[in-house]
């Protein structure tokens, strides 16, 4: 073995990359942040917990508190402050150790031949991850018998929309800006009255500002209180944070400046969009254009539309267990239909984009069942991905695993020759 | 003449439900033909001994019950299928046998029932309990608004105790549409007894009268302002035999094919009552049930009775291609595989234990052989019990979390069993008795705490064949490789503990291979099962990987058995650091398996248990015991002179 001393500082790092003792603390690294990510699910939910413990670059605290009461141990609040590499900083710097260690200054001989083959394939599969994670869209299209849609919403992306809805636009297609979560949800409100930002866009004769995002809110009367963001008479109060994201209504205050100084002031509340409820989205008119501004999910085109023809629900007999959910769709391409079924553990691919039977509702409409079925809608470059690397690391370990059985029942003959 | 006509009914109904002597009801071949009649329950059809056995393993947390019988006055025992005729045909010799198991007598004294003569756990039969009927009602409805998770173990022993004993009522009021209809007839409108004049006092004469007795007075039709409506309808629940619409027991095939869920009893009389006309197919499956009963006291009758019955269910059951495997069910039941099996894992257990004393001499030999014999039978019968499983259900192997206990389990002693044949070492067969041992004696202690049927209906998205026979085998056999290991360093312990072995001897190395090499197999099977996990996520809702709790579970195994190689290739750990992170990979196979199903969130959120947290932490604390071994033995090793760090 060669003197450490004498190496030079990037042959130096180049090893400790490299080197099996990186590639245990990162995977000691991993198994602590999935347990703790597991345990902090009950209480703050999935997306929060995912973002906090694998999504992030850095954890900088562990709530102790909720993890004991997961495992139904009596336990106060109690928040730990740490800083702890985050799950997508780990994989990344693992990712790395495998690629050096693990394929270039391995030793490629015979018997590390399936070793080599097991690290490819978990290297392409945490690129498969990264791209899935940076790439994917998914979300979920809900249609009720006899619709048709060609839209899918995100299931976490929120955005706030502003299309001229009036006069509508030439060739009758849908058009919107869009601005993203990330350029608004840091707006919380803090103690020196909030935070707000200013959009502009080339094709707007406006201004539009947004101010004191609410992850979870209501609006509430401003009778009485002293809030200074009351628009016509409403204010939007702060909620708890639900564990269950989906289940926090946001909101936001918008103001629309013109460019004669006019301005117009609106609430942007999720609840609204999603409910499709009257009269919002809020509309502004400047300069004798109607637009409307709303706070809602990214919402994404699918190249075909889909309708809805009939939904079936199987139950096991006597029972309210679902056996099979079943939707008949029609998928329609420019003048083209096609006649689909799609179905639990049988989503339909097409043009890159699979449709998943997700979910249903059935609700008694003056007197007739009205059946709305939900597909999960995914695009994902990396979409088989996985299934290729399993093969791959499947293999890798059977060489590996058999060659070493084999050696170790030869050895085991030779050492009963040797013993007899 | 019509009053006294009544009276006459009652009390010839009253005087032959009494008389009916209990041998007639426990003739080996009246309970084999009930036994084996098939009913639809829980969207599944079964034999009715199933039925029965679940019921009395809820209530009594046992498979048998023991009472004073008074033909003899001397203590018997009576099995599920015994207890549940008694129940139906002698419900006031089955309400003073004591039934409900109650494991803190906290609960019953909360109700204000008397622990005078009882044990802390003890039974109480429905006569004790029954003047505390209301109190326990209200409690019960009181504790049911506490979230399951936030309740303390008496109150939600009380909530249990109250849904148990509504059950039960139902139980012993099964035949009351029979039993009881002369009776409810008394208050019932004339209208409806004048309509019964001249006929015999059959439920299946009534309900056409009481229909058209609703009919024509729709305002009847509320029990609560009318008591003999609430008679009726009580009467009808009793013979649903549950509250709950999924365990209603459904015992007769309807004609059309096209119609899954079968008729009962129950739900012939309410849908009567509530307007629905029954068929003539289904009155005359309701008379054939009354004449079973009416049969009574007469043995030859009542037994032919029950064989006319369950042949017509049987035949109308084949003729619409169902229920072909109900046979094959009780005899499963009978055989009692996993019982058996475990009788045979301890044997073996003991034959080799007695070998410790003297390993070398010709005798611990002899015992050896029989060790292998008995785990290799015990082993089999394990299988065998799975694959008829698999017959039933026609599907593969694990679906609940019973069934990974009795897969882990087999596969377990499979594993030890082919560690033995490769090694010679013995260690092998301690691998596959305690594996087996502990792992059966939990399948039967889980099935009790469950009290449910083991072999249940799946949910939509899990029916397909193809991932339930790889991914989730694979998984399990991932689990069932990191817990073999684990029991390799838990031995490995014992015997640094004890001095039979010492640090780095032939022996030690022997068993840290062993070990390592199902290190290796734990983590092939765990990443290729959950790989294969998140591509079936993948293909069936269009992610591959959620950070599911389960899926953790999975992928914490994957990482400890990859911690364990690489830091055992870096040199980190050798002898005592393998063994010890071992049994950390036991700790978090145990949390995965059990512990990530308790949690109550996520897509696998299935299986959970009462008490589960609690062993689960005896477990761990057993655990961190050897992880204090491990640290001395290692501090030991240090501090010899001269010594290698192990």
């Amino acid at each position: 073995m060669s003197d450490s001393t004498s190496k030079s500082i990037p042959a130096r790092i180049y090893a400790f990359l490299c080197s099996y003792g990186l590639a245990t603390v990162l995977l000691i690294l991993l198994l602590i942040i999935t347990l703790l990510g597991t345990l902090e699910q009950v209480e703050h939910g999935l997306f929060n917990s995912q973002a906090k413990y694998f999504d992030s670059m850095i954890i900088w605290s562990i709530d102790v508190g909720a993890c004991l009461r997961a495992m139904s141990i009596p336990a106060k609040e109690f928040e730990l402050p740490v800083i702890l590499p985050g799950g997508y900083l780990v994989m990344a710097i693992f990712g790395l150790n495998l690629l050096l260690g693990g394929l270039l200054r391995i030793r490629k001989n015979p018997r590390t031949i399936g070793v080599v083959i097991a690290h490819f394939s978990m290297l392409f599969m945490l690129i498969a991850g990264a791209v899935s994670f940076s790439f994917k869209k998914e979300g979920n299209l809900a249609l009720i018998e006899g619709q048709t849609g060609d839209e899918f919403q995100s299931f976490h992306n929120r955005v706030v929309e502003i299309e001229q809805v009036d006069p509508p636009p030439a060739d009758g297609k849908r058009k919107a800006l869009v601005i993203h979560d990330d350029a608004f949800e840091d707006l919380v409100p803090d103690s020196s009255g909030g935070k707000a930002r200013t959009f502009t866009h080339p094709s707007l004769p406006f201004e539009l500002v947004l101010k004191n995002y609410q992850p979870n809110c209501e609006p509430k009367r401003a009778e009485g209180s002293e809030n200074q963001e009351a628009v016509d008479g409403y204010y939007l109060q702060a909620k708890p944070l639900n564990p269950t994201s989906e289940q926090n209504i946001d909101g936001i205050y918008a103001v629309v400046k013109e460019k004669n100084g006019a301005e117009q002031k609106g609430i942007l509340w999720g609840f609204a969009s999603a409910m499709n409820t009257a009269p919002l989205p809020w509309t502004v008119k400047v300069d004798g254009k109607t637009y409307a501004i709303d706070l809602g999910r990214q919402r994404w085109s699918l190249p075909f539309s889909v309708r809805l023809d009939k939904f079936d629900r199987e139950l096991h007999p006597g029972t309210e267990r679902a056996r099979k959910f079943t939707s008949h769709i029609t998928k329609i391409n420019g003048t083209h239909e096609e006649k689909k079924i799609i179905t639990m553990n049988e989503p339909l691919r097409d043009s890159g984009y699979v449709l998943f039977q997700a979910s249903f509702s059935m609700d008694q409409s003056g007197g007739s069942a009205v059946k709305q079925s939900v597909f999960a809608v995914a695009q994902n470059p990396s979409d088989h991905w996985p299934l290729w690397s399993c093969v791959a690391a499947a293999i890798g370990l059977l060489i590996h695993f058999i060659s070493m059985l084999g050696r170790f029942m030869k050895r085991s003959s030779s050492a009963s020759a040797t013993a007899a | 003449m019509k009053t006294l006509l009544l009276a006459l009914l009652l009390s010839a109904t009253t005087a032959f439900a009494a008389d009916v002597p209990l041998s007639v009801l426990r003739d080996k071949e009246v309970v084999s033909t009930f036994a084996t009649i098939p009913v639809q329950e829980a969207g599944r059809l079964k034999p009715l001994d199933t039925l029965a056995r679940y019921r009395l393993l809820r209530f009594a947390g046992k498979r048998t019950i023991g009472f004073q019988n008074p033909d003899t006055n001397k203590k018997e025992y009576l099995s599920a299928m015994e207890w549940l005729l008694v129940t139906w045909f002698r419900p006031e010799l089955s309400q003073t046998m004591p039934l409900f198991v109650v494991d803190n007598s906290a609960a019953i004294t909360e109700i204000g029932v008397s622990t005078e003569g009882k044990g802390k756990r003890d039974r109480y039969s429905y006569n004790e309990i029954l003047p505390a009927r209301q109190t326990l009602m209200s409690k019960m409805r009181e504790y049911q608004e506490i979230d399951s998770k936030k309740r303390t173990a008496v109150q939600s022993m009380i909530a249990n105790l109250g849904v148990n004993f509504l059950d039960y009522e139902m139980l012993i009021t099964h035949f009351d549409f029979v039993r009881k209809i002369s009776e409810d007839m008394k208050s019932m409108p004339p209208e409806i007894v004048k309509a019964m004049e001249g006929k015999p006092s059959r439920m299946t004469e009534l309900l056409p009268a009481v229909m058209a007795h609703v009919k024509a007075h729709p305002e009847a039709a509320a029990p609560m302002q009318n008591p003999w409506m609430m008679n009726v309808m009580r009467a009808a629940l009793g013979a649903m035999m549950s509250g709950n619409q999924e365990l209603s027991m459904r015992l007769f095939p309807p004609p059309a094919k096209d119609i899954e869920p079968w008729h009962g009893p129950g739900w012939i009389i309410m849908g009567a009552v509530q307007g629905k006309e029954p068929t003539a197919a289904d009155l005359n499956w309701l008379k054939q049930y009354e004449e079973l009963y009416l049969a009574l006291p007469d043995a030859a009758k009542f037994k032919a009775s029950v064989t006319s019955l369950a042949n017509n269910i049987r035949a109308a059951a084949a003729e619409r291609g169902e229920a072909k495997y109900v046979n094959l069910e009780e005899s499963y039941l009978r055989a009692d595989y996993f019982y058996y099996a475990l009788c045979l894992f301890f044997l073996g257990l003991i034959l080799l234990s007695i070998t410790w004393a003297s390993p070398a001499a010709g005798w611990a030999s002899m015992l050896r052989g029989g060790a292998w014999v008995s785990l290799s039978i015990a082993t089999v019968l394990c299988t065998l019990g799975i694959v008829i499983r698999c017959i039933i259900m026609q599907r593969p192997p694990i679906t609940t979390l019973y069934e990974t206990i009795i897969f882990i389990t087999a596969t377990a002693a499979i594993f030890g069993l082919i560690a033995e044949a490769l090694t010679r070492k013995h260690y092998g067969l301690l691998i596959a008795a305690v594996a087996g041992t502990a792992g059966m004696f939990l399948s039967i202690r889980f099935e009790t705490m469950e009290g449910q049927d083991t072999m249940q209906q799946l949910q939509a998205v899990l029916i397909t064949n193809f991932w339930l026979a790889t991914h989730v085998p694979l998984i399990n056999l991932g689990y069932s490789a990191a817990m073999v290991s684990a029991i390799i360093s838990m031995t490995y312990f014992i015997k640094r503990l004890f001095g039979s072995i010492q640090g780095g001897d032939d022996s030690a190395r022997s068993l840290t291979r062993m070990a390592y090499g199902f290190v290796g197999a734990g983590l092939f099977l765990s990443l290729v099962g959950t790989i294969l996990g998140g591509i079936w996520a993948n293909y069936s809702w269009g992610r591959f990987w959620g950070w599911d709790p389960k899926e953790n579970g999975a992928l914490m195994i994957v990482l400890m058995c990859l911690i364990i190689l690489h830091a055992r290739l870096g040199g980190y750990i050798r002898e005592i650091g393998l063994h010890a992170c071992n049994i950390v990979t036991g700790m978090i196979t145990v949390f995965s398996w059990f512990g990530v199903n308790q949690l109550g969130v996520g897509l696998h959120a299935y299986g959970f248990t009462d008490g589960v947290w609690f062993w689960l932490s005896m477990f761990w604390a057993l655990q961190c015991v050897f992880l204090l071994i491990a640290a001395w033995l290692k501090l030991r090793e240090r501090r010899a002179p001269g010594a290698v760090a192990a």
